[in-house]
This record gives structure tokens, sequence and C-alpha cells, in this order.
């Protein structure tokens, strides 16, 4: 009775900071699977989408909060897109809300993907789909050389990351190992850098901090 | 049914270890699906090309797509749920404990050395699906002594001007998709 009486005399402010847990969960489902839904480039490129509706649209959360929530799961290990629709649903609206994020997150992926690998398998195999098959791995070889690049670019001035990103290139072409351990020594070899390298400052830090 | 646990812990592990987003991942993807699952490098290239043109994170993308063609549709699943999982089991911790993380020093550490080991792993997964690509050889010996063809100068082209396309003048990937789809049907069936 009482959310009733709010939102007719309200503005669309107070209408929809009287939905409960679970409208906003079933809202927050429909906002990701939308925005996920035109992002082709990858699950950052539905952040801004995101970002519109949450903040501006239904005032969901303050925009400085979505903007810590960005960095921290850019910071953090796993998918980007799942981290950042886990942590906007779970500050919105708990568990339920982090829940139906993630399904929202993961089905239009799960599911376009799922079709285009039926049909890419039951293709006929006549020269022309032959054709356009090596023309798209051309293309594969350029996308994955141009994020490659950008990566490289960042690091352009910091002597560290540049050294790093030889070692990792160089470790699994001549010892031919595993990625995964290029990964894992360039994390340890991350950890004793900054433990050593930012020590100074990390005191100063802390001793503001106390 | 051993293929779809081995599926399962395979992107489980490569979602574990990956910073920097979907892309961070696909050299592991490469070296890890050929050794466990036996995925060609071409199929690699297939997989990079129809993420580009499926919407959502690319991570679920490639999990789906390399579950697909190696467990059927059960391993589509499991995969996908590998992939998801490290990411629903580090957002429980940090939301637990989202202060003491922020100044780990080790977090730091990890992060720092792992972005620019992505930059350098990339580089070298361009080198060896390049010679897959476009020399159809395993080996870089048989590389340098396969011969040039004409089809291998229209795909370095293709390679070159969607390479260009990308970077300079920041053409939708997905569009370049589909640019090379058409070039290929034109130029490469025979």
């Amino acid at each position: 009775m009482k959310r009733d009486t709010l939102a007719m005399t309200g503005n669309n402010i107070e209408l929809h900071q009287t939905r409960n847990k679970i409208q906003k969960g079933f809202l927050l489902f429909w906002i990701y699977l939308k925005s996920m839904a035109f992002a082709f480039t990858g699950g950052m490129a539905a952040i801004p989408l995101i970002q519109f509706d949450i903040v501006k649209k239904y005032k969901m959360m303050s925009d400085d909060d979505f903007v810590q929530i960005i960095a921290l799961s850019h910071a953090l290990p796993g998918i980007i897109g799942l981290n950042n629709s886990i942590l906007t649903g779970y500050k919105i609206a708990g568990v339920f809300g982090a829940l139906m994020c993630s399904v929202g997150t993961i089905m239009p992926a799960f599911g376009a993907m799922l079709v285009v690998a039926v049909l890419f398998q039951k293709l006929p195999q006549s020269k022309i789909v032959k054709g356009a098959i090596l023309g798209i791995r051309a293309i594969s070889v350029a996308v994955i050389f141009d994020v490659a690049i950008r990566i490289v670019n960042r690091f352009k001035k910091n002597a560290f990351g540049l050294l790093i990103i030889l070692t990792a290139f160089l470790i699994p072409l001549i010892t031919g190992v595993s990625s995964f351990y290029a990964i894992l020594f360039s994390g340890l070899i991350g950890i004793f850098y900054v433990s050593f390298h930012n020590q100074p400052n990390e005191r100063d830090d802390t001793k503001k901090g106390n | 049914m051993d293929r779809i646990i081995t599926l399962f812990l395979m992107f489980f592990k490569i979602g574990l270890t990956s910073f920097g987003g979907g892309y961070g991942m696909m050299s592991m993807i490469m070296d890890e699906g050929q050794r466990l699952v036996g995925l060609t490098r071409t199929e690699f290239a297939d997989m990079t090309a129809l993420d580009l043109i499926c919407s959502g994170p690319v991570a679920v993308n490639a999990a789906t797509y390399v579950g697909y063609i190696k467990g059927g549709f059960w391993g589509a699943i499991f995969a996908t749920l590998g992939c998801i999982l490290p990411s629903v089991i580090i957002c429980t911790i940090v939301i637990l404990f989202l202060n003491s993380f922020n100044k780990s020093k080790i977090v730091k550490g990890l992060f720092a050395g792992i972005t620019p080991a992505c930059g350098g792993l990339l580089l070298y997964t361009t080198l060896s699906l390049s010679k897959s690509v476009f020399f159809n050889t395993n080996s870089f010996t048989d590389m340098l002594h396969s011969p040039i063809t004409a089809a291998m100068i229209v795909m370095v082209g293709i390679t070159g001007a969607a390479m260009i396309a990308d970077l300079k003048y920041k053409i939708n990937p997905a569009f370049l998709t589909l640019a090379g789809a058409i070039l290929g049907m034109l130029f490469l069936s025979k």
C-alpha cells in the first residue's frame, strides 16, 4: 500500500527506489541481457550501455561506485564483464542480484556462440565456403596481433613491462612449454618487483592511512 | 565423459589465470587446447574469428565454441561453467574481504607481471597462428621450406589490410570478419 502511494505521488526516482530486491534483480537481468546482446567485441563494449541504465536511467547506484567497480573488475582474474556484473548485482540487490546479472551476461554469449558453432560445423564444404573460412582465418591473425600491439603500447615507457613482454614471448617459443607457465612465472616476477621496487612509497601510504 | 571433465578443468584453469580480459586467455586456450583436447591451430583461428561476430564476453564465446566442437552440447555447457566459476569464486572473496584486497602488494605484483606477459604471449600466438594459417605447417622449419603460393600472398594481404584498418581507423572487428569472409569467397575459393 505504502509503495503504491509513493509511486503515484512521487517522481521517477522515488518510484524506482521502492522496488524490492526481487524486482531489482529482474530489472538488472534485463539491463545486462540487452546490453550484452549487442556487445560484439567482448564484454567491455557493453559497459557504457549498462552504466547509462544503472546510473542515469534507473538511479540504482552512484556513478563513482560504478566506476570503482569497473576498475576492480579489471584488476581481478577471470572474465572482466562477468566480474563487473557479479559485483554490481551484489551491491544493488545482494546474492539474487549477482545471480541475475551473471545469467544476463552469460546467456547471450553462450546462445549466440552455440548457434554459430552448430551452423559452422554443418556448412557444406564447397569451394566458396572454404574460401570464406580462409579469409576469416586471415582476419583472426590480424585481430590477435592488434590486441598484442595495444598491450605492448601500454608498456612503451616501462622497462620492466617490456622485459616481461620479451620473456613471455620467448619462453614458449624456445622451450615449447605451455603459456600457463609463462603466466605463472611473470606473476611471481611481478610480486618480487612490486615488493622491492615500491617499498618506500608503500610505507608512506600506510603511515598516512594509520 | 572424461572429455567433458577435461574441458571443464581446462577452462577453469584458464579462467583462474587470466588477467586483463578474454584476449589475454587466447594463448592459453591455444596451448592447453592443443595439449588436452587436441584443438588444432586452424580450429583455434576459426574460434577467434567467430568470437568477433558473437556478442558477449569473448571468454564465454571461446569456451562455448571449444566445448561444442570437442565435447558436443554438454561439452559446451561444462566448458562455459568452468570458465565462469573462477570469476564467481574470486568475486565472492572480494566481496567478503574488499578492504584488505585493495592494499595487497601480492595482488598488485601479480597484476604488474601478468598484464605485460599477456602481450608477449599474444605475440607468440600471432607467430604460431600465422605459421599454420598462411603456411599450413606445424613447425617453423617446414615454414621456411614451403613454397610461396598465390593464395598465401592474398591471405597475407588480407591480414595486413585488417591490421591497419583495426589499429589506425578503429573499424569494428565484426565488420572486418565479414569483409574477410567476402574477400575469401572472391579470391581464395579455388
